[in-house]
């Protein structure tokens, strides 16, 4: 067998619940010690791919490889994929303490293993002492980290997590999603995780799938979807963003200078897309990359009219409507007392244009 | 597009692929096909025209069904209306003594509901304790044969079930909407009549249909005190005796109509919800204020009474248990229980005790399984299994005792004179029981905990027996005691199945105390309820404090 670097690869798989085409043709590697997260809102297919890994769907068409084996035909029970679920799952007549060494115990590994080994997963999720509660006697931050430990423990190649963080509180979560990215590092384990929110899946992430509709619209590192989403859906789905109807002018070797507006305004920027002339394309410019400010030669920029403002601790937030009628939201950042009214000049550097291709959808 | 496979073509062979749940599904249908639906065919089909214009063109026919009904709705009436006020006491009032009143209601649960008429007799028949002081001292002839004794014991029989499920109706009204009702005027019985008894009233019906169809096919105590007022399980009793199959049918059909009629209504009803699912947290630090001390005493001495007559039926029965011959000579003797209990000729208790320890294994067992496939695995005829699993729970005693007779005395399959016979129709009342109480507390199991397992390596046997089962465990223990006591005290079910050498204690107290040797039925009777406690306490001391035996 040819050593590689990829853990998990996905080869056109599909996945049809009655008349619903659940997962349309999913073709995707993973390569060890990553993290890798898939987001999508809820129904997008995300956690049916994550279960299908973990073999509690049977996938409809296509090849599921884990480590190099084919694993179809693999019941779940023997793929060695511990899942950290979204309710967690405990077992609720076991301690803390039976409830991780559980997979150990199938194993059948010597009773001394055990031992150590849920200790050490104990220290590693921060529940040293806590081995003969029982799950109803624990909060709910510590079920999670139980859940955690007991798929840990497991020291398999692969951990998949099912929205593990959801049924926790906001400061709460934010604290166990830096601790969990630690442990992933430390530990060099290759981590799938399902979540629908856009800001784990960009703090936390290697790479992250988005699903649109039971397929992948981008595979790509939280940089690359967040500034160059290859679609509107993506880029509407992470953040807040502002699309613009423009006109390809000009494309060579990866720059492209677009029309926009009425006036015929036009800007020159980076893109990956090939792209024609005469094109329709869709501009995509994220608020806090807009300035409100005087304007200067060879920038993007166009009038507008504040018709309101919020105070969102960090930062202001504009909605602004310009000289053609479209809405632009514009986020201004450190601002101290000042605030804009009235009309004013929206400018955004060159490099911070995306262009999108328009697609029928 | 694609399409996911389905059609019963796929789910035959999904389980083909996984051939011990297909073991599973087979046993169960080939047992529920065999002893549910065809005995049932069978009592249709040997009805016969001719039999059912025999029923109808005799009057004495048409004088028991009259009368069935006439008793069966008074005491039905009676004891929802005693069993109410029981409840209404022990959780709205603040009267003292609740827990000892709740442990009284218990009581005849130890019992066979036939024990309720000897104790009747040895008290108000022909020489009983009561008759006999009022006859020397007033020279006063009490004789409460027929429908006046019929009325009163079953009364009192069926009391305790009319109780229990009226308490359960009770605990789910939420205490906050009587406080509301209070907070915006409301008070007394006008409390009492806008809120509490309207929340309860679908409960309350409930249990009225309950008792109704209970007292309807109920053969003891018919036999024992109605006299010449026949009912129709006695006359079914009679046909069997005079070897008319097809006659018995016609009124087995008769019995089974309103109680499959009930349990239609029921389902509606449950499916349809009532009001006092509705419930929230009940406003901490308020209590509902419901009863005055005037209504406490007056519901005091209510349950008093009640409890009193309990205490003096069990009571009697135990003085006649334990002295020569009660009344007559009061010496104190262990003959009768050394000649009717432990004696190698007459094994009626040890009968009951080992018939119905198998049987509520195996209906336990079965329960189990059937709950668990049907909940848990794919397989086509899903809702007939179900349907045909839950059945009988609709079907009175007396109906599958005399169903299981007329289909298994000739024909392809005689199980006539056997203890398995015995066994099964004890098991058919008592297995959907477990089977609704399994199947609600597997659905409480998440899917979440068993496929946790599952994704750290267990297979679905260890999933079964170290996720599933242990966290099953108290209700397969609580089943398995309800069924093993209602096993001990049945008569109805296996009246027509008994033989001399199966003959069991419920039947002998029914025997003795219809040929008058009342000390014998009595001894019998205490030696079928030491025999139900001991085997309590026995399980008691296996699992400790995990199951909760005597929840009153």
């Amino acid at each position: 067998m040819m050593e590689t670097n990829i853990l998990l690869d996905l080869k056109d798989v599909n996945k049809v619940f009655g008349n619903n085409h659940v997962l349309k043709n999913i073709n995707l590697q993973i390569e060890r010690g990553k993290f890798i997260t898939f987001l999508g809102p809820s129904g997008c297919g995300k956690t049916t791919l994550l279960r299908s890994i973990a073999g509690f769907y049977t996938v409809d068409q296509g090849e599921v490889w884990i480590d190099g084996e084919m694993v179809n035909d693999l019941p779940p029970y023997k793929r060695g994929t511990p899942m950290v679920f979204q309710e967690y799952a405990l077992f609720p007549h076991m301690t803390v303490f039976d409830n991780i060494a559980y997979g150990l115990d199938i194993m059948k590994r010597p009773e001394g293993e055990i031992q150590q080994r849920v200790e050490a997963a104990m220290a590693q999720v921060k529940l040293t002492g806590l081995e003969d509660r029982y799950p109803h006697q624990m909060s709910g931050g510590q079920q999670q980290r139980v859940a955690m430990a007991r798929a840990l423990v497991m020291n398999s190649l692969i951990i998949l997590l099912d929205e593990p963080l959801s049924n926790l509180d906001a400061k709460l979560r934010e604290e166990v999603r830096v601790e969990l990215r630690a442990i992933q590092q430390e530990l060099g384990l290759t981590v799938i995780y399902v979540t629908h929110d856009q800001l784990e899946a960009l703090s936390m992430s290697d790479q992250i799938v988005v699903f649109n509709k039971g397929a992948i619209d981008q595979y790509g590192t939280p940089h690359e979807i967040y500034y160059e989403p290859k679609t509107q859906y993506v880029a509407d789905f992470i953040g807040t963003t502002n699309f613009a109807d423009a006109k390809v002018v000009k494309y060579e070797s990866g720059m492209a200078t677009v029309q926009y507006g009425q006036a015929g305004d036009t800007v020159t920027t980076e893109t990956s897309e090939k792209l024609a002339v005469g094109e329709e394309v869709l501009l995509c410019v994220r608020p806090e990359s807009l300035r409100i400010e005087q304007p200067e030669i060879g920038e993007f920029h166009m009038t507008g009219l504040i018709k309101s403002s919020m105070f969102l601790g960090e930062k202001q937030r504009y909605f602004l409507v310009d000289e053609i009628g479209k809405e632009w939201i514009v986020d201004a950042y450190d601002i101290g007392k000042k605030t804009f009214e009235g009309v004013v000049r929206i400018t955004a550097a060159a490099e911070k244009i995306h262009i999108i291709k328009k697609t029928d959808s | 597009m694609m399409k996911e496979k389905t059609g019963i073509g796929e789910s035959i062979k999904r389980l083909f692929k996984d051939p011990s749940t297909l073991v599973l599904v087979l046993t169960s249908f080939i047992f529920l096909v065999l002893f549910v639906i065809y005995p049932l065919i069978v009592v249709v089909f040997s009805s016969g025209f001719d039999n059912w214009w025999t029923f109808f063109s005799k009057p004495r026919y048409g004088r028991a069904l009259l009368n069935t009904v006439v008793s069966s709705s008074l005491s039905a009436f009676t004891a929802t209306a005693v069993g109410f006020i029981y409840a209404y006491a022990i959780h709205y009032s603040n009267i003292r003594g609740k827990k000892f009143f709740r442990f009284i209601a218990f009581m005849p649960l130890l019992a066979p509901s036939v024990m309720s008429g000897l104790a009747f007799l040895l008290l108000f028949g022909r020489g009983g304790m009561i008759s006999q002081w009022l006859n020397t001292n007033f020279h006063f002839e009490l004789d409460l044969y027929g429908l006046p004794g019929l009325w009163i014991v079953q009364t009192i029989s069926y009391f305790p079930l009319a109780y229990m499920t009226i308490t359960g109706v009770l605990r789910s009204i939420s205490p906050n909407l009587e406080i509301a009702a209070q907070n915006l005027g409301a008070r007394g019985f006008k409390l009492f009549r806008t809120i509490t008894l309207k929340l309860a009233f679908p409960g309350v019906l409930n249990a009225f249909l309950l008792v109704a169809i209970n007292c309807f096919a109920d053969f003891g105590n018919p036999k024992l005190i109605g006299g010449n007022y026949s009912l129709l399980a006695v006359e079914i009793y009679g046909e069997i005796i005079n070897n008319e199959p097809g006659l018995a049918s016609v009124m087995g059909i008769i019995l089974v109509i309103p109680a499959l009629l009930v349990f239609w209504m029921q389902n509606k009803l449950l499916s349809k919800g009532s009001y006092s699912t509705i419930t929230g947290k009940p406003v901490s630090g308020l209590k509902r204020i419901t009863t005055s001390k005037k209504m406490d005493a007056l519901l005091f001495t209510f349950n008093s009474l009640i409890s009193l007559f309990i205490i003096l039926m069990f009571g009697v029965t135990i003085l006649f248990a334990f002295t020569k011959n009660f009344g007559r000579n009061n010496s104190f003797t262990l003959d009768h229980i050394r000649q009717v209990v432990f004696s190698s000729s007459s094994p009626a208790v040890m009968n009951s005790l080992v018939l119905s320890l198998i049987s509520a294994i195996l209906a336990v067992a079965f329960a189990l399984v059937l709950a668990y496939i049907v909940i848990r695995k794919p397989f086509p005829g899903k809702k007939l299994l179900d349907f045909s699993a839950v059945l009988p729970i609709a079907l009175p005693g007396t109906f599958v005792g005399l169903a299981l007779i007329v289909a298994f005395s000739k024909g392809p399959i005689v199980l006539q004179g056997t203890a398995a016979l015995i066994i099964i129709a004890m098991l058919l009342k008592q297995m959907p029981v477990g089977y609704r109480g399994l199947t609600a507390a597997f659905k409480q199991v998440d899917k979440s905990i068993e496929e946790a397992a599952t994704n750290l390596g267990a297979n679905s046997r260890k999933t079964l027996t170290t996720i599933v089962f242990p966290m099953l465990q108290k209700t397969v223990v609580a089943n398995f005691v309800y069924a093993f006591m209602k096993n001990m005290n049945t008569l109805s079910t296996i009246i027509f199945l008994i033989t001399p050498k199966w003959v069991v204690a419920s039947v002998s107290i029914f025997n003795y105390a219809e040929t008058g040797t009342y000390y014998w039925a009595a001894a019998v009777a205490v030696g079928l309820m030491g025999a139900t406690l001991g085997t309590l306490g026995v399980i008691k001391l296996i699992f400790r404090s995990k199951v909760k035996i005597f929840d009153f």
